[in-house]
């Protein structure tokens, strides 16, 4: 059985296909998190494109204190970071917007969207991953202990922070988007 | 944190699966790869890393036990006074080389701060900075590939083969126990605090807080490290046989998924280190292993393999190198893995778990017989009455014989929550008691709000127990309270750490009967864990706190 380590002193030296296999090995949580930052598929390939890259030259600086998934995970989420707020300078409307839940009113959707992705870009990293990975994933607290090296009461207690982060955010967001519609 | 009734706290994120790549995403991605492997090629370099976020040590002021309130305190305005200090003594005792990984510092009177290697401190930590703290958005230029987070030391991929637990030896907490109030001749601090600070020189480390002493089945502390290369980094401790002297391991290929039959084995690490298959040929199974209970004196096994819901109760025969000899698949069924409990009772094994609508139940098994029973065969019912309805549980404490084990779990609608931002939106977490026999309640005897509750550690000597609990953007409680009976928790105090614990608690541990250890997970706020003593002078109910060194 192989596991992360072995694949990472593969890659560290060089080894391109096993450093592909380590990505795609976690690929699926990364684009969960992502995902819940961009509005698109293509946002989310480019962001991913960036940060496996950046990964891959920063290799080097990961001395295995730490699970690679972490290490990657914070890798993706600066990245995606980096990416809206120059999205921000720069807004377009993607072809492929994708909404958030199933809402009969597809303009409030769209809105809802928006501001649940704007809540989510405001959290912290580890309560984004959190959120993001349980309960936008489905994934068990067990799957995003593992990923970022924490307890699963660690997993719980931050879930609970970025839920009231985001109500209370996305509650704050209410009269503006009653006067946005008005 | 202050009282409010809470009526569900539901998900705001919508399930909704990330899409796959487009086609050529790895293609692509392997070209750019290939065109930068020609630049610059990765390799293994041990001192090339970031500069990690370092906070130097906090030496707090005395502290006292007072009687909870429902208001919580003004502790951002206390910590914001504090701060001040930090910022202006920080850099004077950085100056004058105070080293905290040497020292322990029994304090009385300002909260102080100094850097971690008497240099310029790396970064100044504000603990009122709340979770949208700009820090982690300044901090994301990923062109700055980002350094290793820091681990926690729960994660069973970093620690369970490489960091061996340090455990302390029954008589040997005085050793290992920093307090230098003992020892001094340090008057013990009554709360009304002086300004003066005593560094005390520390000659040994102090151990990181053991988990809890866990019920029999529950996963445990790994025992018996292997020597050899014979298992992954993210190997999971299973159990110890103490007297053969050795440890199970549970592995897992990570490359297929728990459905497959060859998903996962159990190795074993003799008393020479030496890491073994349990078989030869091997066993394999589908779905993770866990909740691994020895009967010793039998020489028998038990554990859960589970792969979702799905669980399977497994019976083994042991030979005396921990090999197994028999095995015998004696259950299969739904329940969920987090609220699992294996326990021996003489000839029977029994699997306590809740189904995924909420029912729990329980599994017998007698070895001897070769009888399977559920909830209430002929001889036992143990209809989990009042068990939370929510499957998400966390164990957090057990009595030694397992009679009693305490969960974070979902509280019951309409229970009032600790938790400003839960009012009308949500039920909280609460702290549950799962007795002996399947009985499941509320662990604490009076209505007393709590939020989500993180660490929790008995003090089986005193009847003492201890547990932590956080709301979303407060700081974590500590709280203290003592056991009837049957497990109920009465008399509750909080200790109050504030201003010095931005973050909330994560694991209590009980030194001895007056000195509870806390660790503190503040990693939101980029600051480490920091440990302190709370010591209970006997006869008052007022306590100091100790900083201990990383």
């Amino acid at each position: 059985m192989s596991d992360d380590r072995s694949l990472v002193a593969q890659a560290s030296q060089g080894d391109s296909a096993a450093f592909a296999a380590l990505l795609k090995r976690h690929d699926d949580k990364m684009r969960g998190v992502v995902w819940r930052l961009v509005p698109s598929r293509s946002e989310m390939d480019d962001v991913l494109q960036d940060a496996y890259l950046k990964a891959w030259r920063g290799l080097p600086q990961f001395r295995g204190d730490s699970a690679f998934s972490s290490w990657l995970y914070r890798i993706v989420y600066t990245t995606a970071l980096d990416h809206l707020k120059a999205a921000r300078r720069r807004p377009v409307v993607p072809l492929e917007e994708h909404t958030a839940g199933t809402v009969q009113d597809a303009s409030a959707s769209i809105v809802d969207a928006a501001a649940l992705r704007d809540a989510l870009a405001e959290l912290p990293p580890d309560q984004l991953c959190v959120v993001a990975l349980v309960d936008g994933q489905g994934e068990s607290y067990d799957d995003v202990a593992e990923l970022l090296g924490i307890s699963s009461g660690t997993v719980g207690s931050r879930l609970s922070r970025a839920r009231a982060t985001l109500r209370k955010a996305l509650s704050s967001d209410q009269p503006h988007r009653a006067e946005d519609h008005s | 944190m202050s009282d409010n009734l809470n009526l569900g706290d539901e998900p705001l994120v919508p399930r909704e699966a990330a899409p796959d790549h487009s086609p050529d995403f790895w293609a692509q991605l392997d070209s750019s790869m290939a065109a930068d492997s020609t630049t610059a090629t990765p390799r293994v370099d041990q001192t090339a890393q970031m500069d990690r976020i370092e906070v130097g040590a906090w030496t707090p002021r005395p502290t006292t036990v007072v009687p909870i309130s429902p208001a919580r305190r003004m502790w951002p305005m206390a910590a914001a006074a504090a701060l001040l200090v930090i910022v202006g003594l920080g850099f004077v005792v950085t100056r004058m080389g105070n080293d905290p990984s040497t020292s322990s510092e029994v304090v009385s009177g300002e909260l102080t701060q100094s850097s971690g290697d008497g240099s310029t401190p790396t970064v100044d930590v504000n603990p009122l900075d709340g979770p949208t703290d700009e820090d982690d958005t300044s901090q994301s230029d990923a062109d700055e590939v980002a350094g290793e987070p820091t681990p926690t030391g729960d994660d069973p991929a970093t620690t369970a083969v490489t960091v061996p637990t340090v455990e302390p030896a029954p008589g040997a907490a005085g050793d290992l126990d920093p307090d230098p109030v003992a020892d001094d001749g340090i008057p013990e601090a009554t709360g009304t605090g002086t300004d003066s600070t005593n560094v005390l020189p520390v000659a040994t480390p102090v151990p990181a807080i053991p988990d809890f002493e866990r019920a029999p089945g529950a996963i445990g502390d790994q025992d018996h490290l292997p020597l050899d290369q014979g298992l992954p980094a993210d190997a999971t401790f299973l159990g110890t046989w103490e007297q053969r002297q050795l440890s199970w391991y549970g592995v897992t290929d990570n490359d297929t998924t728990c459905a497959n039959g060859q998903f996962s084995e159990i190795r074993l690490v003799n008393d020479s280190g030496i890491t073994q298959p349990t078989r030869d040929p091997q066993l394999q199974f589908s779905g993770d292993i866990s909740h691994f209970a020895v009967r010793s004196d039998e020489d028998q096994a038990a554990w859960v393999s589970s792969c979702g819901t799905q669980l399977e109760l497994y019976v083994a025969t042991l030979e005396p190198t921990g090999q197994i000899a028999d095995l015998d698949l004696v259950w299969l069924g739904e329940g969920s893995v987090p609220s699992a409990l294996v326990l021996w009772d003489g000839s029977e094994v029994n699997l306590n778990a809740i189904e995924p609508g909420g029912q729990a139940f329980s599994v017998a098994y007698n070895v001897e017989s070769k009888l399977l029973s559920r909830n209430g065969g002929p001889s036992r019912i143990m209809i989990e009455a009042g068990a939370p309805a929510e499957r998400s549980l966390t164990p957090l404490a057990a009595t030694p014989d397992g009679g009693l084990t305490y969960w974070d779990g979902k509280a019951p609608a309409g229970t009032i929550s600790a938790c400003p931002e839960l009012f009308g939106s949500g039920v909280s977490d609460t702290l549950w008691l799962r007795q002996g026999e399947g009985q499941w309640q509320l662990a604490v005897a009076d209505e007393f709000p709590l939020g989500t509750v993180t660490a929790a550690a008995i003090e089986p000597g005193s009847g003492q127990i201890a547990f932590a609990d956080v709301c979303g953007d407060e700081p974590g409680r500590v709280l203290v309270g003592s056991q009837l009976q049957d497990g109920r928790i009465i008399d509750i105090h909080e200790i109050d750490l504030s201003p010095y614990v931005p973050g909330f608690a994560a694991q209590l541990h009980w030194v001895d009967a007056q000195t509870l250890r806390i660790e503190t997970d503040n990693t939101e706020f980029g600051v480490d864990p920091v440990r302190y003593d709370f010591r209970f002078p006997e006869g008052t109910e007022t306590g100091i706190i100790f900083q201990l060194p990383r």
